[in-house]
């Protein structure tokens, strides 16, 4: 740029200049917005919410009927920063949870962000409400019904009334405490020695309904935590496929009560 | 519509209080839309930049002559740089202290601003639009085709009329930005008026805002809650070396005189009192807000 050229050139230059890369700026930048941000799985049913319309306490968005056990599945997102409460209120036991409601906080959830959750559903209705402030942006929920395997519920049930030792099918019981009087923090009740890359199904349930408990899994880079705890006290075949390397399932009870059991499947212990 | 050999006052009245308002307006509705870069470019180029140049094309002015757009010596452009620069602090500096006072005397707005459209894409509009487009529009305007108009009214404080109206322009980023940016625009005013060329305007009108960018986050940070001492120095220093680099240009000799304008207009005299209407509009509902008055 010649400073010493013609100033009214150089000017015009420099604006003709930003233009064209202004140009191409606010073009690509309106073609990444009308983009929709969200990536809802195409299995599921969609319900699309728009915040801006105005503030919401517990509106109901959803109502449906179980005629059988059921697992619903849903997908949240959203593209509005501020947090939003959307709550699942179930007239039927929310098996592994205390009471008939289940929480989401949702804050800016967007492309491969999302809260998801599986809950299994006694017959009944449930319900979603959303409880928001007027906003801009959108709040998603996808949501998928697949009848439950009646004999699969009725041995989760028994689990969820604290009958624990009812595993699934091909799993093992590799690890059970009383939890009351059972004072420990991160203790190793297991470790997986994995030679080899190997898909490890893990089944842990806990009647504890006070106190502090948490079950971990720490290794090779990844960390599992609160698998289990007193507010959802059933994980029920968790499939982990896992690379080489060891692999500690840990316990966390303070003040806790009831029991604890852990089952394995296929993992073969080196005896 | 009446030809005249430069811009008068009631021109430039009437075209500031309607880039005023279209400004407001637009970016109402712009800017969380289309996002804060986009929305900048919109409003320095349609109605910063346009109007003036589509009013000399009209005309028939000559945009060097008349607006000035001339070249200067390169001491001259060096001075502008620096001056820019150390100005930048103390106006960083009023800006934050009227921003302590207005925070503790009146509270600080409580309403959350609207969500507005942001990316990547947007913040390189916004920092090339601060640092390049802003500058040479809002020269174009204030100093070129404003200052023009208010110096044929008063050939001596044309140059500080005119940086006043560009500070009072900048109540629609905040009250706290209207001292700090009169003070910038009485010295950018100053330069184009000494040495005859808005490059040197143009140039100071840069390196502050580019300050801003490069300064003005940390800063920030740094007197988010309380001035430390060190800060007022800084600011006195600044104002200091700004007002001996001022007096260092070498001075142009003014080599086109247009008629003076002896009087304003009755309607110059109208659309300069809209414009401060509109002004303590804005200043009032920003006072509101910090009370809490309005949401």
């Amino acid at each position: 740029m010649e400073w010493g050229a013609a100033v009214k050139r150089t000017v015009f230059t420099i604006l003709i200049f930003s233009l064209l890369v202004g140009i191409p700026l606010m073009i690509a930048d309106a073609l990444q917005k009308n983009q929709s941000p969200f990536r809802v799985p195409e299995r599921f049913a969609q319900l699309m919410v728009d915040l801006s319309t105005g503030d919401r306490t517990d509106e109901l968005l959803l109502e449906r009927n179980l005629e059988a056990p059921t697992a619903v599945e849903l997908f949240i997102q959203s593209d509005s920063n501020r947090l939003k409460e959307v709550k699942l209120v179930s007239t039927g036991e929310i098996l592994g949870l205390d009471g008939n409601t289940l929480d989401f906080q949702v804050e800016r959830l967007t492309d491969t962000q999302a809260t998801a959750a599986t809950v299994l559903l006694a017959p009944g209705k449930y319900a979603l409400y959303l409880t928001s402030h007027k906003q801009e942006g959108k709040l998603v929920i996808g949501y998928q019904e697949t009848a439950a395997d009646t004999k699969e519920f009725e041995r989760l049930a028994k689990i969820h009334h604290g009958e624990l030792d009812n595993p699934p099918a091909g799993y093992w019981e590799v690890y059970s405490a009383d939890l009351n009087g059972l004072q420990v923090q991160e203790e190793i009740i297991y470790t997986l020695s994995l030679g080899s890359s190997q898909t490890i199904g893990i089944s842990v349930y806990t009647s504890a309904r006070q106190g502090t408990v948490s079950v971990d899994i720490v290794g090779s880079g990844s960390n599992w935590l609160g698998v289990v705890s007193t507010e959802h006290r059933i994980c029920d075949q968790m499939e982990l496929t896992l690379p080489p390397g060891e692999y500690q399932i840990k316990l966390t009870s303070q003040d806790a009560d009831g029991q604890l059991y852990l089952y394995l499947k296929g993992y073969e212990e080196v005896r | 519509m009446k030809r005249t050999p430069a811009p008068t006052t009631s021109q430039a009245n009437v075209l500031f209080f309607l880039a005023a308002v279209v400004t407001l307006a637009s970016s109402i509705v712009f800017a969380p839309r289309l996002g804060i870069g986009t929305n900048l470019w919109i409003n320095e180029f349609v109605y910063i930049l346009l109007p003036p140049l589509l009013l000399a094309t009209v005309q028939g002015w000559s945009l060097e002559e008349v607006y000035r757009l001339k070249d200067t010596s390169t001491r001259n452009r060096l001075l502008s740089l620096l001056a820019g620069v150390s100005l930048w602090f103390t106006a960083f500096y009023l800006s934050t202290l009227t921003r302590h006072f207005l925070d503790a005397k009146l509270g600080v707005i409580a309403s959350e601003a609207p969500a507005v459209h942001s990316s990547l894409y947007q913040t390189l509009l916004l920092l090339l639009g601060m640092v390049v487009l802003a500058p040479i529009c809002e020269e174009f305007y204030f100093r070129g085709f404003v200052q023009a108009a208010y110096e044929r009214y008063s050939p001596r404080y044309g140059f500080v009329i005119a940086g006043v109206l560009f500070g009072s322009y900048h109540i629609l980023n905040g009250l706290t930005e209207v001292v700090p940016a009169s003070m910038l625009g009485v010295a950018m005013g100053y330069l184009v008026y000494k040495t005859n060329s808005l490059a040197t305007s143009m140039l100071f009108h840069m390196a502050a805002n580019a300050s801003s960018i490069l300064f003005g986050g940390v800063l920030g940070l740094s007197t988010a809650s309380v001035m430390p001492s060190w800060t007022h120095f800084v600011a006195l220093g600044g104002l200091v070396l700004t007002l001996v680099l001022l007096r260092s240009v070498d001075g142009q000799p003014q080599q086109h005189q247009p008629r003076a304008e002896e009087k304003m207009s009755p309607r110059g005299i109208l659309f300069l009192v809209l414009t401060i209407l509109f002004f303590l509009a804005a200043g009032a509902a920003e006072i509101a807000a910090r009370l809490g008055v309005v949401g």
